[in-house]
């Protein structure tokens, strides 16, 4: 299985992660000389208690989503919402998406795949939208850690039916978008008939 | 009480998964913890830097400035500006989380900051740039984009609606 993480992203992801500590690491000097030492002291032993109560549910979480990139049958999956349609296969991509955890190495690859497995835009809109803002994983590892409950309760009941809306809004556009572009068909809009 | 049942559910998962990948007898297991592992070295060094420097800078911002800024009184401007901040925002969800929880305690409103998680979720520029564009290809990213735009200022607008609805008081 290509594995686009090996390749594009090493160096991106290690600047990325150099500018994070370098922005922790100026902040921590700033907040010292600005604040003191004792509030200084105060927000590190805050955020390390914090760490703390974090580590056990990402140490969850990662082995979590290393166990299902080698279970889930990614094709197999792709191929069975690829034949749903309506807004039933709709509600079902967005399911998945919610459900598959893991980052975008695993997302993107499996939107593709759907799309080459029949799917319209739709289904895939309907996908990463679910990936985005109803992971399971992400809410219960990360969100439900770092913030108030009610708020993820909030935020998360407000996002359920976005997966469908922005699916639905993907295919009205892309039907509009399909007609009014006959035959300057992509790369990536190969293989449908509609 | 939500903490430990999450916890239990994930752990639940874990053993489960453990077992079927165990039970396969072809290195499945070992694939999965050599994922893990990759994911954990990936993971912790930003986790480490972005829960202490939100920490850090959170204490050094002003809550007034914050609150004049993305706070509950800021209308429609500060949930644009939230969306632009979570699109934003790089990096995976420790960054992110970690921003708008320390926001939130210092004065943040929170439809602000649930448009900020959602522009987050549905657009950040590094994501897209990184993976979605590379991956999906130009056109069909470009749809989604256009589609999801809107989406994080009218979940801030709906969040306003339901915390005005459940707290009429504040």
């Amino acid at each position: 299985m290509p594995n686009p993480a090996q390749a594009g992203c090493r160096s991106p992801s290690d600047a990325g992660l150099l500018v994070v500590a370098a922005v922790a690491v100026g902040a921590g000097i700033l907040c010292y000389i600005v604040k003191g030492r004792e509030v200084f002291l105060a927000t590190l032993s805050d955020d390390l208690g914090l760490l703390a109560s974090v580590l056990p549910k990402v140490a969850a979480g990662v082995l979590l989503s290393g166990l299902l990139t080698v279970l889930l049958p990614r094709d197999k999956v792709a191929r069975w919402m690829g034949a749903r349609s309506g807004v039933r296969g709709l509600v079902l991509a967005g399911a998945v998406g919610a459900l598959l955890p893991g980052g975008p190495m695993m997302a993107f690859p499996l939107g593709v795949a759907l799309r080459s497995a029949g799917a319209d835009i739709g289904t895939v809109v309907a996908f990463l939208t679910g990936w985005g803002l109803l992971s399971v994983n992400r809410t219960l590892v990360w969100e439900l850690s770092f913030f108030p409950h009610d708020f993820v309760y909030l935020r998360y009941a407000l996002s359920l039916a976005l997966p469908v809306l922005l699916g639905l809004a993907a295919r009205l556009f892309g039907a509009r978008d399909a007609a009014g572009r006959q035959g300057g068909g992509t790369a990536n809009s190969q293989g449908r008939a509609e | 009480m939500t903490i430990l049942i999450a916890s239990l559910l994930l752990y639940g998962a874990v053993a489960l998964l453990a077992r079927l990948a165990w039970r396969r007898h072809d290195g499945s297991f070992h694939s999965a913890l050599k994922h893990a592992g990759f994911q954990a070295r990936l993971v912790a060094p930003r986790l480490f830097f972005a829960v202490l420097g939100a920490g850090f800078i959170a204490a050094l911002v002003p809550p007034e400035l914050v609150a004049s800024i993305i706070g509950d009184d800021t209308g429609v401007a500060g949930l644009l500006i939230a969306s632009a901040l979570g699109a934003a925002t790089p990096g995976g969800p420790m960054l992110a989380f970690a921003v708008g929880s320390a926001a939130l305690e210092v004065g943040a409103g929170t439809p602000q900051i649930v448009t900020y998680v959602t522009a987050w979720g549905l657009y950040n520029v590094n994501r897209t740039s990184i993976w979605e564009l590379p991956i999906v290809g130009r056109r069909a990213t470009l749809q989604r984009l256009a589609i999801a735009l809107p989406a994080p200022l009218l979940l801030g607008l709906a969040a306003g609606e339901v915390v005005a609805l459940l707290m009429p008081a504040g």
